[in-house]
């Protein structure tokens, strides 16, 4: 088998490079590549691991995408993904996600857990037997050396109730630390994807702490010489926390709640989807809140989540109508 | 004799599955190929993270060679009136290549039919192989959502490698779009130049020259060599269950231990607490003379750490764990368990069955049924204590976060609030057994183990969740056998029906059934567990029948019944023992009750019998109560010769009605001396297969 798969025209000059690289090492196509060491100029700040890993996957033929613009729990959510499983927009992507936790949050008291973590999403639609190739070069990319490292990869099932979507996930751990997860997607929004759409997630934080060896995340580097991770977002951190923990209205996220669900179905009925989709999605920040808070338990919180994804799936229905009747039949 | 030699390589394979996977692809190949004729002398496999090989050695050849007979036309059909071949039997003659002269006529059941011997050739290895590894391979079902593509029969992550060999050489095959060659790789960052194979053992060997044991066993065998190895340079003791050895084991090809450490800060969390949190994370605890070490091993898939970087790896994730139990622990502080006890009103049990805090209060009412009927006194304000508090961690943040430290967690909070031993100890076990595991150590755990699964039977069955056929969402069957081994092992002489009853009624108005139907219901359901698991105990089906037979509200005494029939079984003297016990049954059963009058015993057998009645009556009730019931068959058994002769002697059905009547009240004393144990009759005389 090739085990490089030229997913579009864009990723020639590339596959160039990489060939030639592959015929000075002794391996073959099972190797996950030698100890050769890292190459030249490795990032050792965060702003230039993702300038890199963004690189790396734009000449692999992944279009750049701007980040979702308004507070999502994880890439996955982009309306851009949404949009890739109705089977438009571009096919493969790539793009930097701030992503909101409520439920992670510890007062910037963990050494890697934050309410508001950095992730950096790839969807992939070329074949999937690449996948983790790819993604064990793109670790290289950026100065892993295998031969100084312990890289695992442990299965697990890949679901995310907002999509009604199902598939396998493979949780990538780098000597312990989990710094990734590359999952193929079988099913979303109620429809089978086959040939399965590929999603890798970096956590940033987590892949830096490994690869410098850096005990806290705030600690990083943003950029060489100059400011931390925690200067930078060690605050903000701190006070989103607090927000959760004390300061956020209940009441008036209770209303927000409603007045967003509200507006997304009236969104629906006129065919804004874009829109029905981003307004749907805004809920899940404020029911994680509320979840935090002990006013939802945990089956009020599983009923309002299945809200979201009926309406998600109303949407998904309205944009694509020769599928409706199939995904109301799943759902 | 040949050898076939098959490994795939995948790019990564489930952690749990592997095994079962290579199982079940050996077992395979061996049916199919012994039903050919070609079952090989010896299977060997290996499995790793990414590869299942199997080595077929010893196959013959080729598989014997057969008779095989074909059926031309009917006799009556193969030639005319004249004489003469008719068409079908020349057609027939063409067809296998034989002159008409040349052919048989065999007697059917259908009548009498031309026919031709042939011999066949037995399929050779190589053919067989080639026709039915493509199919086997395709068959092999991974669990679930396990396959990397969303249609069946796909592997759980892309295959990258194949290699068959048969006898030293290329044997073709195809999977998944790779083709199979006679070369494997070794890991594929230390070693992954490719190195041709002649069989299994050149594999395993020249994989071994390379640090990758392939060997399930062996590798699993060696990692807990060198655990141990670490563990006592770290003078501590390594605390594995055998569950997380094993998934340590599929974790790698190269098995590497590594010792990494945790801030000595975090010791100040409960030991339990830490536990759970390091098992979780795939570390193996190391415990000292003091208590736990701030310390642990982890596995890699690489020989050594020079430079430690995968020891800081481990630590620093460790830490993470660590950091989230540390915060949530102090958030859930911040209430009593009391306080959080109270907020079960608000959390649902389920929607049908209202809050846990009504299951509680039911929990605390059976309890206290529960200890009147055992006679418990003592146990009960323990006990009822501990039902208060055993559901208050469902709402702590912990428990969110990690919900298999339910229960345990409550214990931790309910110690450090200054409750009894009893207390706490009896909130940690009231989950189990979870499984195979063990049943709760104490009286209390058990108690209120008891009833709370009672509770939640009685509560799902009542809104017709209970298991059906092939379906038990609830897991209701796994609850029941988890009761039955809680009064069973526990040594809990309780009338389940009894409590069942009141169960049922606890709930009031809440469930939509019949209470009379339900409890039927939840009888047979119990009744069914209980034969299944007296059945995993190696009692035969005829044994258990017989033991519940006469009487199962005391179920520590049925299987002390059931051991000492097992035991008596093996015996010469039982054939007699049931043979009598069936001659009673035979004249007895369905015969309303009469006493025995003294006066009008005559015969010499019928006194006699009466005299040996009267002799073992009270020695087998002795030996009944001291649930020495090995001894009391032995006893009954003392009744036989008399018995014998009173068969032999005595005409039971005599015309008078009164003398009848007496040997019948003798007899049927004599079959309530017998059934102390069991039903006897109803037992074979040995234990022969299908029993």
């Amino acid at each position: 088998m090739s085990k490089k798969a030229s997913a579009t025209d864009k990723t020639r000059p590339r596959e160039r490079s990489r060939k030639k690289r592959a015929k000075e090492s002794p391996g073959n196509a099972e190797a996950l590549g030698g100890s050769t060491g890292a190459p030249p100029g490795r990032p050792r700040d965060l702003q230039t691991l993702v300038t890199r890993l963004l690189g790396f996957w734009t000449e692999h033929g992944c279009t750049l995408l701007p980040p979702a613009d308004f507070p999502v729990p994880a890439a996955t959510l982009h309306p851009d993904v949404f949009f890739r499983f109705l089977d438009r927009g571009p096919q493969s992507s790539v793009f930097l996600q701030p992503v909101r936790r409520p439920m992670d949050r510890r007062d910037g008291r963990h050494p890697f857990r934050f309410s508001r973590p950095l992730q950096l999403e790839v969807i992939w639609s070329g074949p999937g037997a690449a996948m983790q190739p790819m993604f064990v070069d793109s670790l290289r990319d950026v100065g892993l050396d295998l031969g100084g490292h312990d890289l695992l990869f442990a299965d697990g099932l890949y679901a995310s109730r907002t999509l009604a979507a199902r598939g396998m996930s493979w949780h990538a751990t780098l000597d312990g630390l989990g710094v990734a997860r590359m999952s193929f997607v079988h099913q979303a929004l109620g429809r089978e994807v086959d040939p399965p759409i590929c999603e890798v997630v970096y956590g940033l934080e987590r892949l830096a702490m490994v690869l410098w060896g850096i005990d806290r995340a705030d600690d990083l580097a943003w950029r060489r010489d100059g400011e931390s991770r925690g200067d930078l977002f060690g605050g903000l951190e701190k006070e989103y926390s607090a927000y959760l923990t004390r300061a956020a209205d209940l009441d008036a996220w209770g209303f927000r709640l409603e007045n967003f669900e509200r507006e997304a179905r009236r969104c629906l009925d006129e065919g804004l989807l874009g829109t029905a989709y981003e307004l749907a999605i805004r809920c899940l920040e404020g029911i994680d809140l509320l979840t935090v808070r002990g006013d939802l338990d945990l089956r009020a919180r599983t009923e309002r989540l299945d809200g979201i994804r009926d309406l998600v799936l109303a949407v998904a229905a309205a944009a694509d109508p020769g599928e409706s009747a199939e995904a109301a039949d799943d759902a | 004799m040949p050898e076939y030699f098959l490994e795939i390589r995948s790019q990564e394979l489930p952690a749990r599955q592997a095994r079962r996977g290579i199982e079940w692809l050996a077992g395979r190949l061996f049916e199919d190929l012994m039903g050919l004729g070609l079952a090989p002398a010896e299977i060997v496999t290996g499995t790793t993270r990414r590869r299942l090989a199997v080595g077929l050695v010893g196959l013959p050849e080729a598989g014997p060679d057969r008779v095989v007979q074909e059926l031309g036309p009917p006799l009556q059909e193969a030639r005319d009136e004249a004489g003469e071949p008719s068409e079908a039997l020349l057609g027939f003659a063409e067809r296998v290549g034989r002159g008409v002269d040349e052919l048989e006529t065999i007697r059917t059941e259908r009548g009498e039919y031309v026919a031709v011997e042939q011999l066949e050739a037995g399929v050779s290895a190589v053919a067989a192989l080639t026709r039915m590894l493509p199919r086997i391979l395709t068959e092999l079902r991974w669990k679930g959502n396990d396959r990397w593509r969303p249609i069946p029969g796909a592997w759980p992550s892309p295959v990258v490698g194949l290699t068959s060999v048969f006898d030293g050489s290329l044997l073709p095959l195809t999977l998944e779009g790779v083709e199979a060659t006679v070369e494997t790789v070794g890991h594929p960052v230390f070693s992954p130049t490719a190195f041709e194979v002649s069989g299994f053992e050149s594999y395993r060997d020249q994989l071994l020259q390379r640090g990758l044991v392939v060997s399930w066993r062996d590798r699993r065998e060696i990692l807990e060599e060198r655990l141990h190895e670490e563990a006592t340079a770290a003078r501590g003791e390594m605390l594995a269950g055998e569950a997380l050895l094993d998934a340590l084991t599929a974790r790698c090809e190269i098995p590497g231990v590594v010792r990494a450490t945790f801030d000595p800060e975090f010791l100040s969390l409960p030991e339990e607490v830490i536990l759970v949190f390091l098992e979780e994370h795939g570390a193996v605890a190391l415990r000292g003379r003091e208590g736990l070490l701030p310390s642990f091993l982890a596995v890699m898939d690489r020989a050594d750490d020079p430079e430690g970087t995968i020891a800081a790896g481990h630590g620093r994730a460790v830490a993470g764990h660590l950091a989230d139990a540390r915060y949530h622990l102090e958030a859930d502080l911040r209430l009593t368990l009391v306080e959080r006890a109270r907020q079960l009103e608000l959390v649902v049990f389920h929607p049908r069955l209202g809050s846990w805090a009504t299951k509680v209060e039911r929990i605390r009412q059976l309890l206290e049924l529960l200890c009147d009927e055992l006679g418990w006194e003592d146990e009960k304000e323990t006990v009822l204590q501990a039902a208060a508090l055993a559901k208050a961690d469902l709402i702590s943040e912990l428990v969110r976060e990690l919900p298999r430290l339910r229960g345990t967690l409550g214990a931790v909070y309910a110690r450090r609030e200054g409750y009894g031993e009893g207390v706490w100890q009896a909130i940690a076990d009231h989950y189990r057994p979870a499984g195979s595991s063990e049943i709760p150590r104490q009286r209390s755990g058990r108690l209120l183990a008891v009833a709370d699964r009672l509770d939640t039977l009685v509560g799902f069955l009542g809104i017709g969740e209970g298991p059906r056929a092939g379906r038990d969402p609830m897991a209701l069957r796994r609850l029941a056998v988890g009761l039955l081994r809680i009064l069973i092992e526990g040594e809990i002489p309780l009338d389940l029906e009894m409590v069942a009853a009141r169960a049922v009624l606890l709930y009031g108005d809440t469930l939509e059934r019949e209470a009379a139907d339900l409890l039927a219901d939840l009888m047979a359901l119990l009744d069914d567990r209980l034969t299944y698991l007296l059945g995993q105990r190696g009692f035969h089906f005829d044994e258990i029948e017989a033991g519940v037979a006469v009487g199962r509200k005391n179920l520590p005494d049925l299987v002390s019944r059931l051991e000492a029939l097992r035991e008596a079984r093996g015996q010469v003297e039982f054939r007699s023992l049931v043979l009598s016990a069936k001659r009673i049954s035979n004249l007895v059963d369905g015969v309303p009750e009469y006493e025995i009058v003294p006066d009008l015993l005559e015969d010499e057998a019928e006194i006699a019998l009466a005299e040996q009645l009267a002799i073992v009556r009270p020695r087998v009730d002795e030996a009944a109560a001291a649930r020495h019931y090995g001894e009391c068959l032995e006893r009954i058994q003392d009744l036989v010769p008399a018995l014998e002769r009173f068969f032999a002697d005595v005409l039971v059905m005599d015309e008078n009605q009164r003398r009848r009547e007496n040997r019948l009240a003798l007899l049927q004393a004599c079959r309530r001396v017998f059934w102390k144990v069991a039903r006897l009759k109803a037992v074979g005389g040995d234990r022969g297969e299908g029993s």
